[in-house]
């Protein structure tokens, strides 16, 4: 029942990219463009579902492939390198959120602000479905919008998740189910 | 678990909006990252070529202070009266003055010794947080002016 994405070329490029990370560890450094190239679109598209803003994404996925920079030497080939990576993105994703509860409130800037609203009504008339899945996704528990996300959106497999959330099997299929449910719930108009 | 039926429209729009990745990195991202570690990089060179001169600092300055203390203490037990003379002197000052005690070497004991070893526990104090001081905000240089001014006051 588990989704299982081990086909022949996934698990070549998994082999790419931890066989990268060993090189980079050994202190070829030329490998590391490769790998963000090859990485930045999914890592900045799961930030993305989760911040809803582009720059947060991008400033994420930035602080992601740096923490796996600085990680290459202790990275151990005892798990996949996806569940690998998404254990630092997951911890950043966190760490923002921390961060933002901090802090009381955003400055904003006036022109900013009417731009953003701008943006928004366009976004709302060219797709307003987009929009729906969005507020969905946001409404989520952190948790369950990574499990669906990792599951769907990156196509790991539960074990993956499991690790990546560090959680047990069952609780990633809970939450799954869960967001599932909830979603088909916020986008019920849109049937 | 089955979380999705393909016959339903909703679930397919689902999974579509799900495995959908709607944004692409901007064309420097890449550059940036790489920036990034080099940045990373020289500040962690930087902070290895740092790391020995911090070392001897924490390791010179307690012993400096040490040092100074020693000289200055050995510099006052030759010039300072001992306990014989001192009790000599408050022996005569009772005799001729008929009884009344005037502690004239005693006080001046005091007055030679309290501020000064005051002065010097003051200076071991500072000295030994000195070395506590990250080496890249105070510079050897300036550390070793600081001793002598503070060795040449006490000397003098």
């Amino acid at each position: 029942m588990d989704r299982s994405p081990h086909t022949p070329t996934t698990a070549i490029v998994k082999d790419i990219d931890s066989a990268c990370l060993r090189a980079l560890a050994e202190g070829d450094r030329s490998v590391f463009a490769s790998l963000v190239e090859r990485w930045q679109t999914r890592l900045i598209n799961f930030f993305y579902r989760s911040t809803q803003n582009l720059a947060d994404a991008e400033d994420l996925a930035q602080e992601t492939f740096l923490e796996l920079y600085r990680a290459a030497p202790r990275y151990t080939h005892r798990g996949t390198f996806n569940a690998f990576i998404f254990t630092l993105a997951r911890r950043r994703l966190i760490d923002s959120y921390r961060k933002r509860s901090r802090r009381p409130l955003d400055f904003i800037d006036p022109t900013d602000f009417v731009m953003q609203q701008q943006a928004t009504e366009a976004t709302n008339r060219t797709d307003e479905i987009e929009e729906a899945f969005h507020r969905a996704l946001a409404s989520l528990p952190e948790n369950q919008r990574s499990a669906i996300l990792l599951l769907q959106q990156q196509g790991l497999s539960y074990d993956e998740i499991a690790e990546s959330l560090n959680a047990s099997l069952s609780s990633i299929k809970t939450w799954i189910h869960r967001a599932r449910k909830h979603l088909r719930n916020e986008l019920k108009d849109f049937a | 678990m089955k979380t999705t039926d393909p016959r339903d429209p909703l679930d397919r729009k689902i999974d579509d909006l799900l495995t959908n990745r709607p944004v692409q990195a901007s064309a420097q991202f890449t550059a940036q990252v790489l920036a990034a570690t080099e940045r990373e990089d020289s500040f962690q060179l930087s902070q290895t070529h740092a790391e020995p001169g911090r070392q001897f600092l924490r390791l010179a300055l307690p012993i400096a202070a040490v040092i100074a203390v020693a000289f200055t203490l050995a510099h006052f037990s030759t010039s300072t009266p001992n306990a014989s003379d001192a009790a000599d002197q408050l022996a005569i000052n009772t005799s001729s003055q008929n009884l009344v005690v005037t502690p004239a070497a005693e006080t001046e004991l005091e007055i030679l010794l309290s501020p000064d070893i005051q002065e010097i526990l003051m200076l071991t104090e500072g000295l030994a947080g000195l070395s506590q001081v990250e080496g890249d905000i105070i510079n050897a240089t300036d550390l070793l002016n600081t001793l002598n001014a503070l060795t040449f006051e006490i000397e003098s």
